[in-house]
C-alpha cells in the first residue's frame, strides 16, 4: 500500500464503524495487538469528538432542546455523511439544517431543521464582513424625487428566514437555565432578520412587510418597485414607507446605496 | 508559485518570537488579556479560527496583536498529505498572516487530510523514505506560498505504524534539515509517545540538534485506563505534569532556551491559572538562560 492508498483506507475507516485490523500491522503478541488497536481508536475518537464539539459549539440551541445524547448521534451522523472539506470549521455547520430535514430520526420535530438554520445564520452573521451602516443622513443626500429608484445593499451579515414555528422563542429559550414550554398552535409564524449589531448576532422578529421589503431590496429591487409589490401583496397604505424605511436604517441594516452603476459607499 | 530555491524564503522570517513563555490563546480569555494586559512574552493562535471574513473574532485579535507578539500555531495544513497541500488554505493562511504578522508560523509532523476530506485531527504519517520525500515536497510548497519558513511539531502518538524505516525523531530532523524548516519540540508529545510507544524521551531529546529548535510546547495530558493498558492522551486540558516539567528541565539543559508555550484547549481554566503555568516556565526558561550564558563564559 503506497501513502496514498494508506491515506484513504485510514480516511475511509475514521469515519466508519468499521474494525480496525485491515490498517494494522501484523503482531504475534496478542498484547501488542489490543495496544495497537487501542491506539488506533484513539484517533477515530478525536476525529468524531472534535468534528462533533465543533458543530455542538455553533448550534447551542439545538444541541441543548434535543439533549446531549440525541445531539452526539446527529453530529456523529452528519460528520460521517459529510465530513468538512476546509480546515476552518467557522461554517462547517451549513448543511446540518438540511441534514436534519432529509433525516428520518428528526421527523417529529418539525421545528428543528429551522432552528439549525437559525443558529447557521447567526454563526455566519457572526464572521461576516465588516461594513459601516448606513445612516439616515447619508440616504437624505439623495435628491427625494430619486428615492424610489434608489438600490440598497444589505450588510454581509444580513439574513432573512421565515418559519411556520416560533423558531425564535424556541431559540432564545434554550439560553435560559429552565427553558420554558413552548406551545405549538397556529398563528406561529415568523418573519425574522438574522444581523450582525455590534459585536453579536442578533434575531430580529419582523412585521411581514418589512421582511418581504427587505427580500425584495436584498434580490436588488429598487425601493420603488420592491415597496409597490410588498405593498400589494400585503395590502399596505404608501404612509408606511417612511416610518420602515427609519426602522430599518435604525438597526443598521443598509450600508450603502446606488441608483444604477454607480454604487455610493457608506 | 514556483521558485527555483527556497533559500531567500528564509531571509524573509522576521526576528522571531522572543525569549521568552506565552500562552496559548482562548477567545474566552480576550476580555480578560485587554482589560488586565498580563505580563507574558506572546501569545499563540490557530489562525484556522480566524479565517472569517470579519466581525469580533478578527477585531479582538487585532487588539491582542497591537501589544502582544504572535505566533500562528497551525493545524490545518496537513503537510503530510499524500496528495499535496490545500493550496487556497495556505493562500488564505498567508493572506491573515499579511494582517498579523505572526512572529512565527508552525503546524505538525502529520495529515488530515485526503482529497476533499479534512479529518481535524493530527494523524500520524508512517516513518518511511517515500513518507519523508512527500512530505519534504509538501512543505518546500506550503514555504514557498506562505513566503516564510516554518517550524515543525513532533505529534503526539498512539500507534506504531507498519513499514517504519526510521524513527520519528530522525524522520523530524531530516525534514526539517532538507526543507530548511525548524523543530517546534513539543516535550509533552514526547513524553506521551514515549510512554505509549514504548521509547525512551531522554533518547529522543538526544537525537534533536540544539540548533534545529524554534520553539518548545508544554500541555497536560489524561493517563487513560483499558483493562490492563494504560494509555496517555494529549488533550490539553490539565496543568503539565511533574514529569513533564521534568522532561522540559533536562530540554533546557540538553538543547538549550527557545520560546516556550503553555498550551491548554480543553476545561479551559481562568486566565490566572494559565499565567501561573507560563510562569513556571518563564522561571525555568531563565534558570535554562542564566545556565547557557554560564556555560559560554570562557
Amino acid at each position: 500500500m503506497n501513502l496514498a492508498q494508506w491515506q484513504q483506507a485510514c480516511a475511509d475507516w475514521l469515519l466508519s464503524d468499521a474494525a480496525d485490523t485491515a490498517l494494522l500491522a501484523a503482531v504475534d503478541d496478542p498484547a501488542a495487538a489490543r495496544r495497537q488497536g487501542l491506539g488506533l481508536r484513539v484517533y477515530r475518537n478525536n476525529v468524531l469528538y472534535s468534528l462533533c464539539e465543533a458543530l455542538r459549539a455553533q448550534f447551542p440551541a439545538v444541541a441543548r432542546v434535543v439533549g446531549p445524547a440525541f445531539f452526539g448521534a446527529l453530529a456523529r451522523d452528519y460528520v460521517r455523511a459529510q465530513p468538512p472539506c476546509e480546515p476552518s470549521l467557522t461554517l462547517y455547520g451549513e448543511g446540518l439544517a438540511a441534514f436534519i430535514e432529509r433525516s428520518p430520526h428528526c421527523a417529529s420535530l418539525p421545528w428543528l431543521s429551522a432552528l439549525a438554520r437559525l443558529e447557521w445564520l447567526c454563526q455566519r452573521a457572526l464572521h461576516a464582513a465588516d461594513s459601516p451602516a448606513l445612516s439616515l443622513v447619508q440616504l437624505q443626500l439623495c435628491d427625494p424625487l430619486l428615492l424610489g429608484q434608489v438600490r440598497l445593499q444589505l450588510a454581509d451579515s444580513a439574513a432573512l428566514l421565515h418559519s411556520a414555528y416560533p423558531i425564535d422563542q424556541i431559540w432564545t429559550a434554550q439560553f435560559e437555565a429552565e427553558p420554558e414550554m413552548i406551545t405549538l398552535t397556529l398563528n406561529t409564524e415568523r418573519w425574522l432578520l438574522i444581523l450582525r449589531v455590534g459585536e453579536q448576532a442578533q434575531v430580529i422578529t419582523l412585521d411581514p412587510a418589512v421582511f418581504e421589503l427587505l427580500r425584495r431590496l436584498q434580490e436588488g429591487a429598487t425601493l420603488e418597485a420592491a415597496w409597490s409589490a410588498t405593498a400589494t401583496l400585503l395590502q399596505r397604505g404608501d404612509a408606511e414607507l417612511p416610518t420602515i424605511l427609519a426602522y430599518l436604517l435604525t438597526l443598521g441594516v443598509f450600508t450603502a446605496f446606488d441608483f444604477s452603476t454607480e454604487l455610493i459607499e457608506s | 508559485m514556483q521558485r527555483s530555491s527556497h533559500v531567500p524564503v528564509a531571509a524573509v522570517n522576521k526576528a522571531g518570537l522572543p525569549l521568552a513563555a506565552g500562552l496559548g490563546l482562548k477567545p474566552r480569555h480576550f476580555q480578560d488579556v485587554l482589560d488586565s494586559r498580563p505580563a507574558i512574552g506572546w501569545f499563540e493562535v490557530h489562525p484556522e479560527n480566524y479565517l472569517v471574513a470579519g466581525g469580533p473574532l478578527l477585531a479582538q485579535l487585532e487588539r491582542i496583536r497591537a501589544d502582544y507578539p504572535l505566533s500562528f500555531h497551525s493545524v490545518g495544513m496537513s503537510l503530510g498529505s499524500a496528495d499535496g497541500v490545500d493550496t487556497v488554505h495556505l493562500r488564505r493562511l498567508r493572506a491573515l498572516a499579511e494582517r498579523f504578522e505572526p512572529a512565527q508560523m508552525s503546524d505538525h509532523l502529520s495529515w488530515s487530510r485526503h482529497g476533499q476530506r479534512y479529518l481535524n485531527d493530527l494523524l500520524p504519517m508512517p516513518l518511511t523514505t517515500a513518507a519523508l520525500a512527500q512530505m519534504c515536497r509538501n512543505v518546500m510548497q506550503a514555504q514557498d506560498i506562505l513566503g516564510r519558513t516554518l517550524a515543525l511539531e513532533n505529534p503526539s502518538s498512539y500507534l506504531h505504524l507498519p513499514g517504519a524505516q526510521m524513527s520519528e525523531s530522525d524522520f523530524l530532523v531530516e525534514l526539517c534539515r532538507r526543507t530548511d524548516a525548524r523543530i517546534l519540540l513539543d516535550v509533552n508529545n514526547i513524553y506521551v509517545s514515549g510512554h505509549n510507544l514504548g521509547w525512551s524521551p531522554l533518547d529522543y531529546l538526544q537525537s534533536i540538534p540544539p540548533n534545529l529548535v524554534a520553539e518548545v510546547h508544554l500541555a497536560g495530558h489524561k493517563v487513560e485506563v483499558v483493562e490492563q493498558d494504560t494509555l496517555l492522551i494529549d488533550d490539553h486540558g490539565s496543568p503539565v505534569c511533574a514529569a513533564v516539567w521534568q522532561l522540559y528541565e533536562s530540554a533546557l539543559s540538553q538543547l538549550g532556551p527557545a520560546p516556550v508555550l503553555i498550551e491548554w484547549d480543553t476545561d479551559v481554566p481562568p486566565l490566572s491559572v494559565l499565567l501561573r503555568e507560563a510562569d513556571t516556565a518563564q522561571h525555568l526558561l531563565q534558570s535554562g538562560l542564566s545556565a547557557s550564558a554560564r556555560r559560554s563564559l570562557p
